[in-house]
């Protein structure tokens, strides 16, 4: 009995000793969102509006400057096509890669964007970086958006204190569940942020040559993110999604409130 | 005491009057010019030509009238002391003048100024402001095309060549800026080569030039327009 006692007590302040040692460890993981030095980098979500209906060559050349860029930088370049249709009451030039029920998300989101130019109104090729601040339009060779675009892209891969973790579960053949952990790393509270959830679906293109990152469904609007102190996370439900192709991969980026500026994003593949 | 100082005053006002009243009875007599005033063998003429200068004078009075000639550029040749005289243009174009005074001994009478064109040899000077060089643009856009032109003899207008091909000539210069619009269109989507030619109001209409290159992007007009 007595020897009993003295081992559950040894055993007890070892413990003790243990987790009070346990304390002083330095938290210095840089993905830790209690480190006030956490940090990640930002990924920079491309949002391209094209049409590959239309006989002038200007959104091929588009998509080839951005499918040279994405296989440049494979991991920090997520692209995502949004196809277009030229007009809503007639087939010409109706994208290929376009479900006609996307069309008026797609609109709503495209002159988001175009709402904070004055200067070029809706039309294709129409690439963002991140949002609305940075706006490329037009091109007039297969890489003259990719010369644009680079540039700007190396300004916004800085320190990023926001981190997004998608956390996804396959319910049956047609359905998944949706949840996104999100963190304020480093001193950043995520305060007056939405999640943007695009699906995309690859498509090969003979005539083009290209693996298309096609958005086969937009979130819209996107899904409110309650206010996240620094240095903790919450896991945000982004609903159930049902498909009837099931796509390949999703983005969640993380936006403003008004959806025109985009904090950080991540993709990820779904399980087949 | 104090009656002999007020009329040494009113004797002192008197003698001043009457030095007035002797000019308006006896007025000077300065030389007098012909209407036509300096006459020029030539008023257009290149750097270094030589002219001759002329003045029809006559003198009210007895005696020689002396010649004094003016001009703002080149240079007379001695003797510069004349009714003519010759005048060599100087090497750099543009507007001058050429005038005379002529003398007596009772004063002098300075004729208008004439004016005399040196033809400027020299290209205008063009510099296209705006747009930058490289500026990027879509089709459909309109562009601002500020074209800064000088030249000593001025410029009569100013072309705007689009790749080779006239598209817009303008003559009416604010500052020395001439203002173009373009609208661009899907025949220059590319590098896009602007050229502004601005030539010279002259004889020999010298002429300058500056160009840059513009990128134009191709696109396709709406998205979910209704027709």
């Amino acid at each position: 009995m007595g020897f009993r006692f003295v081992f559950k007590t040894v055993v007890f302040l070892f413990l003790l000793i243990v987790l009070e040692s346990c304390k002083d460890l330095p938290r210095d993981n840089l993905f830790d969102p209690q480190n006030p030095n956490s940090f990640t980098n930002t990924r920079v979500l491309v949002e391209a509006f094209v049409n590959t209906a239309h006989p002038s060559p200007y959104n091929t050349w588009a998509l080839q400057s951005l499918h040279a860029l994405q296989q440049k930088y494979p991991h920090e370049f997520i692209l995502c096509e949004y196809h277009r249709d030229i007009q809503t009451d007639t087939a010409t030039y109706d994208d290929p890669y376009n479900t006609g029920d996307n069309q008026i998300v797609f609109k709503l989101l495209q002159d988001r964007y175009v709402s904070r130019h004055s200067n070029v109104p809706r039309v294709m090729p129409d690439v963002y970086l991140n949002g609305a601040t940075h706006r490329f339009v037009g091109a007039y060779n297969s890489w003259s958006m990719q010369e644009q675009i680079e540039p700007v892209f190396f300004q916004l891969r800085t320190k990023n204190y926001f981190k997004l973790e998608p956390v996804i579960k396959k319910i049956d053949r047609t359905t998944l569940s949706l949840k996104c952990r999100v963190a304020g790393l480093g001193k950043q509270t995520v305060r007056d942020k939405r999640l943007r959830v695009i699906f995309l679906k690859e498509h090969w293109d003979q005539t083009l040559s290209l693996n298309l990152s096609v958005v086969s469904k937009l979130v819209w609007p996107s899904v409110s993110v309650p206010e996240i102190k620094n240095g903790s996370y919450k896991t945000v439900d982004l609903g159930r999604f049902n498909f009837k192709n099931w796509p390949d991969r999703v983005v969640v980026a993380l936006v403003s409130t008004d959806e025109s500026k985009v904090f950080q994003s991540v993709y990820t593949d779904l399980p087949l | 005491m104090i009656k002999l100082f007020y009329i040494s005053i009113l004797l002192l006002l008197v003698l001043g009057a009457c030095q007035s009243v002797d000019d308006i009875l006896n007025p000077k007599h300065p030389p007098r010019l012909s209407d036509a005033g300096v006459q020029l063998s030539q008023d257009r003429v290149m750097p270094q030509d030589t002219i001759c200068a002329k003045i029809q004078a006559t003198n009210p009075l007895d005696g020689p009238l002396q010649f004094v000639w003016h001009a703002d550029g080149g240079n007379f040749i001695q003797p510069a002391d004349q009714d003519s005289v010759l005048w060599i243009a100087p090497v750099n174009g543009g507007l001058y003048h050429v005038w005379v005074e002529v003398g007596n001994k009772e004063g002098t009478t300075i004729s208008p100024k004439r004016q005399v064109v040196v033809i400027s040899t020299s290209e205008p000077v063009v510099n296209i402001l705006e747009p930058p060089a490289n500026a990027y643009f879509t089709v459909g856009q309109t562009v601002l095309i500020k074209v800064k032109a000088e030249h000593a003899n001025g410029i009569s207008v100013v072309n705007l060549y689009i790749n080779g091909a006239l598209k817009a000539q303008n003559d009416g210069a604010l500052n020395q800026i001439y203002t173009f619009q373009l609208v661009l269109d899907d025949s220059m989507v590319g590098k896009t080569l602007l050229r502004a030619e601005a030539i010279a109001r002259n004889q020999m209409a010298t002429k300058g030039s500056d160009q840059i290159t513009i990128l134009v992007g191709g696109i396709v007009a709406g998205g979910n327009e209704q027709r």
